[in-house]
């Protein structure tokens, strides 16, 4: 508050690098006609590493509240907009290739992802329930328009309106919780509803007020993770998207959502954490079985990822359930992780191509071990990964999860996650089932796109997901380091 | 001792050969054949070094040994921690031995995908060493579970008609029992906020909890041993798994279910192990009956040999809950013996299965006069699966029998019967394949075996009468292993026994027998 607003601006920087390079590139690509989305794409991620530069070289000590204390920038944020900047980057690298040659091969894409990220920067700092509200936003505006890019197909249209519907509710139930609060409150600055809530030994009525706000808001943030019983728009969107939009879908917002439920639980409603924590729970629990049984059933690889990804949040969020400084440092790692596997397994997807479009169903992949055993390989180690089988990483990432829930007394929504995660191991397998034990068929033999971006990233992925293990101790440093201030 | 670090090496070596295996270029004739003599290769220098380090093990010491320790996970308290003692050292040396074998055999039985098939055994080999040697719960747990990767693959690729199916139930069930230890494991931790074996096995949590954590560590290891009534996919998963993958399976997998309930439940959890021994030794008991009568109508041979695995793994879990010297000894032995004797059973099949493609044992008959070796050696076998004095087979379960004794009559005798109908089976086997008449002219067509196969099956023969002869040679080393677990058991024992005497054994077993007896 005390700082000289030079000093703010100069913190925001790679916020307002993001915005203003978005808009720079929005007029490059106006001057550039057809043709610009090589060029865009390529200054999209150099604007990105630019501001994920500042970000790391920039590092806080302490929590700084800049912008009248609209804006925090902590370890949890740096954190924050590290992964969301390599996820982007990673996302776009990988898209470039698919969208090429077709409709959606348009400068708008990257400078929307761009917008998206900027919104997502905002998100992960926002110390207030207006500049909350103006991150998500913005993040999900771009995220809509991208999800129904692909305007000359029926399915990616439905799936940007049915995702816009949906998330205009959810922006209303997180509008109508926030006045709830700010009635209660008074304000709309965390630190100061933290205090509020905390001094008041909060009476009958009114606490049932601030309850009912609180729970507003968790269910809005649930839906932008797509937790159970918010997750009904995640499998038609993550199908009906192109998939290289699902794949940035999958990659990046949910972090940036996470880490966002992160603040809010340590931050505005720590005092109610008593009240909180089993609604976080109990989502936790029913994300992760939904994610584990429906999946089972699914044909189409796109949707077994979304239920994949519900289930992954189910186990993101036991690590905010446990309430402890281990469980928020565990949640981060397993957000990385998982943004690691989900990089991966959509490179791969996005490398195969069937009549000209990246593939779509499991049986696609039939005997992909003898056609193309590199890819089949490196899939096979994300979806060991991913039902969390040592010695890969998606093991660290649950057995941090569940240390944290363990150590917290949680065992009943340890043990559950345990066996939803066999339960989840079948479908995971089974894709391996697909890969490695079935023949190739020949009418269903998809072809590899070359594409030495998504061959980098694959590799980069694949190569952390076997290697976490020998190393696994930097990254859990970063991410308790990251967590350290966030409870007190 | 040594500082050079032995066991990391062998971990490790198979893996680099793997690594190395996806190198090689040029035509699918010469990536097989180089793949089969690197990893035949590799797998015998770790051989070797698992030879040289038996033969290094002081054998008068309780302590780990070999020992290999760094820091891995601080944030959790992970450390890499490896070593051997008595108990651990023979069941690394067991896997060392039976990888090459593996791969010899399979230098004549797979045709598809060789490379891949190499890599998925050395892969395994660094898990299971990795397995028996390591001290660090979590790093145990890392190690065992990262088993069902190759081992999926192995049946799921490799395997016969129904591999599939096979596959997915050996996957799953093992995985269910192991993230239930996962669960205790990771309570232990935040108990005693340690995951180092030695310190866990010095202290322990109060005796309620014990009960519980005991139930899920023997969730893993029972579907691991298995023990009836999980044992339902062994029999699927031997069956449709390619000779060494049933090898391994038998030979050293297994064995990781007896090695963790020395390891664990009863180290770590004694109380609760006292608590549970009666149940532990009905199963047994159920195991050991039940199955040798199923596997007495078997007209399977790899079935037949399957579920006579769990019933000498009945065996195994009896003698290690009797909680005495000759139990444990007993149940240590019975399973390096079962290691060789089965596995060689396996390769065995093998032998015929790759002549006649069929595994059902009325197509035989009377092989004796085209297959005199063969016979020779599967008599050998044979023998040991029954446990004839003088092979390995018969110290094993005669020293299990005479601690079930101590424990309790009744005990002994139920498990004696299996004696017997172990007896029944492998002789109706033996006479159904190798004697009897040669009704089929194809069978009776069979060339002998070949020189691989003389390799592989000569040298596990040697070992099953030279162990059946002097058992000392494991128990040399097994001592004072032994007697240290039974120390960190028995210092509950002492608190249930009625009149206790701390000098003396026998004073102990009593209250064992007390507390077992209805």
């Amino acid at each position: 508050m005390s700082h000289p607003i030079f000093y703010d601006i100069f913190s925001m920087a790679p916020e307002l690098m993001l915005a203003v390079g978005s808009m720079l590139l929005m007029m490059i690509g106006v001057m550039g006609r057809g043709g610009a989305l090589k060029p865009v794409a390529l200054l999209s991620v150099f604007l990105w590493l630019a501001a994920g530069a500042f970000v790391y070289l920039n590092a806080p000590t302490g929590a700084i509240r800049v912008f009248n204390d609209m804006i925090v920038l902590d370890g949890l944020s740096r954190f924050a907009k590290l992964l969301i900047t390599g996820g982007s980057v990673a996302a776009l690298l990988i898209a470039v290739r698919d969208i090429e040659g077709t409709i959606m091969a348009r400068f708008e894409y990257p400078v929307l992802m761009s917008f998206a990220t900027l919104g997502m920067f905002i998100m992960v700092s926002a110390n207030d329930l207006l500049a909350l509200y103006v991150g998500l936003e913005l993040s999900s505006l771009s995220l809509y328009v991208l999800a129904a890019f692909d305007r000359n197909s029926n399915r990616a249209s439905e799936a940007g309106l049915k995702y816009f519907v949906l998330g205009a509710i959810s922006s209303g139930m997180l509008l109508f919780g926030s006045s709830l609060i700010y009635g209660y409150t008074g304000t709309l600055q965390f630190d100061v509803i933290k205090a509020t809530l905390s001094a008041a030994a909060v009476p009958g009525p009114a606490s049932l007020v601030v309850l009912f706000g609180m729970i507003l808001i968790i269910s809005a943030i649930a839906f932008k993770v797509s937790a159970v019983p918010f997750h009904m728009w995640t499998p038609d969107v993550y199908e009906g998207a192109p998939t290289s939009v699902t794949a940035f879908f999958a990659i990046v917002p949910k972090v940036a959502a996470i880490v966002l439920l992160m603040r809010l639980v340590t931050g505005p409603f720590g005092p109610l954490a008593s009240d909180m924590l089993p609604v976080v729970g109990i989502i936790a629990a029913a994300s992760m079985t939904v994610g584990a049984f429906a999946a089972i059933v699914q044909t189409s690889i796109k949707r077994l990822l979304a239920y994949s990804s519900i289930g992954n949040i189910g186990y993101a969020l036991v690590g905010i359930a446990a309430g402890t400084h281990l469980g928020l440092s565990s949640v981060l790692l397993y957000m990385a992780i998982y943004m690691v596997m989900t990089t991966a397994a959509f490179s791969v997807i996005l490398l195969l191509r069937r009549d000209g479009a990246a593939v779509e169903k499991i049986a696609d992949l039939a005997g992909l071990s003898k056609t193309h055993p590199v890819v089949a390989y490196a899939l096979a180690i994300v979806m060991f990964s991913m039902s969390g089988i040592p010695p890969m990483a998606g093991f660290f990432g649950k057995f941090a999860v569940f240390q944290a829930a363990v150590a917290a007394h949680a065992y009943v929504l340890a043990v559950f996650g345990v066996l939803t995660s066999v339960v989840a191991a079948w479908y995971y397998l089974n894709v391996i089932r697909v890969m490695f034990f079935e023949e190739p068929s020949e009418e269903h033999k998809p072809t590899l796109h070359f594409c030495p971006a998504t061959y980098a990233v694959l590799a980069a992925s694949v190569i952390f997901l076997a290697g976490f293990i020998v190393f696994p101790d930097q990254l859990t440093v970063w991410t308790a380091n990251a967590t350290a201030g966030l409870l007190n | 001792m040594t500082t050079f670090p032995v066991l990391s090496l062998m971990t490790f070596l198979p893996l680099l050969g793997a690594l190395g295996l996806l190198l090689i270029r040029g035509s699918e004739e010469t990536v097989a054949k180089m793949s089969q003599r690197i990893g035949i290769a590799v797998s015998l220098v770790v051989l070797a070094l698992a030879a040289w380090m038996t033969w290094h093990f002081d054998g008068n010491s309780a302590d780990f040994q070999f020992v290999e320790k760094f820091m891995w996970l601080p944030a959790f308290g992970l450390t890499y921690h490896m070593g051997v003692d008595g108990i651990s050292v023979f069941f690394v040396l067991l896997s060392a031995l039976l990888t090459p074998v593996c791969l010899l055999a399979s230098v004549q039985s797979v045709e598809k995908r060789v490379r891949e098939y190499i890599i998925a055994f050395l892969v395994l080999e660094t898990f299971m060493i990795g397995t028996f040697s390591a001290l660090d719960t979590v790093l145990f747990y890392v190690l065992f579970e990262g088993v069902l990767i190759p081992m999926y693959l192995i049946i799921g690729v490799w395997g016969g008609q129904r591999r599939i199916y096979s596959a997915f139930k050996f996957f799953l069930y093992t995985l269910l029992g192991s993230v239930l230890m996962l669960v205790a494991l990771m309570v232990l931790y935040s108990k005693l906020g340690t995951t180092d074996m030695p310190l866990l096995m010095d202290n322990h949590v109060d005796a309620d909890l014990q009960k519980w954590l005991w139930l899920a560590v023997f969730a893993s290891f029972a579907v691991k041993m298995p023990m009836w009534p999980v044992h339902t996919w062994l029999p699927d998963a031997h069956v449709e798994a390619p000779t060494g993958g049933s090898v391994i399976l038998a030979g050293v997998l297994l064995k990781m279910g007896g090695y963790g309930f020395l390891r664990f439940s009863l180290p770590m959890f004694p109380d609760a192990s006292m608590y549970f021994a009666p149940m532990v030794f009905a199963l047994s008991i159920i195991a050991i009956i039940y199955t040798s009568l199923v596997a007495l109508v078997q007209t399977d041979m790899k079935k037949m040999i399957a579920y006579s695995s769990v019933a000498h793994m009945g065996y195994v879990t009896l003698g290690i809950f009797t909680f005495n010297r000759q139990g444990i000894d007993g149940a240590i032995f019975q399973m390096i013996s079962h290691g060789l004797v089965s596995g060689a059973l396996f390769l065995i099949v093998g032998v015929v299965y790759d002549r006649l493609h069929t595994r059902d044992i009325n197509r035989y008959g009377g092989i004796v006069k085209n297959m005199p070796v063969f016979a020779t050696l599967f008599m050998v076998f044979m023998l040991g699966s029954v446990g004839l004095p003088g092979t390995s087979g018969f110290v094993g379960e005669f020293l299990v029998l005479a601690g079930a004794f101590q424990a309790s009559t009744w005990v002994a005798l139920l498990a004696g019967t299996g004696v017997v109908l172990g007896a029944t089976y492998m002789l109706w086997l033996y006479r159904k394949v190798v004697f009897g008449p040669a009704n089929n002219p194809d069978a009776s067509e069979m060339e002998d075996m070949t020189g691989i196969e003389k390799t592989n099956l000569v040298p596990l023969a040697i070992l099953v009468l030279a162990l059946g002869v002097m058992p000392a040679l494991v128990f040399k080393s097994t001592a004072p292993s032994v007697e240290k677990l039974i120390s960190q058991v028995g210092a509950i024992a002492d608190a249930i026994v009625i009149h206790p005497d701390p000098e003396s054994f026998d004073a102990l077993i009593e209250g064992i027998d007390a507390e077992v007896q209805p």
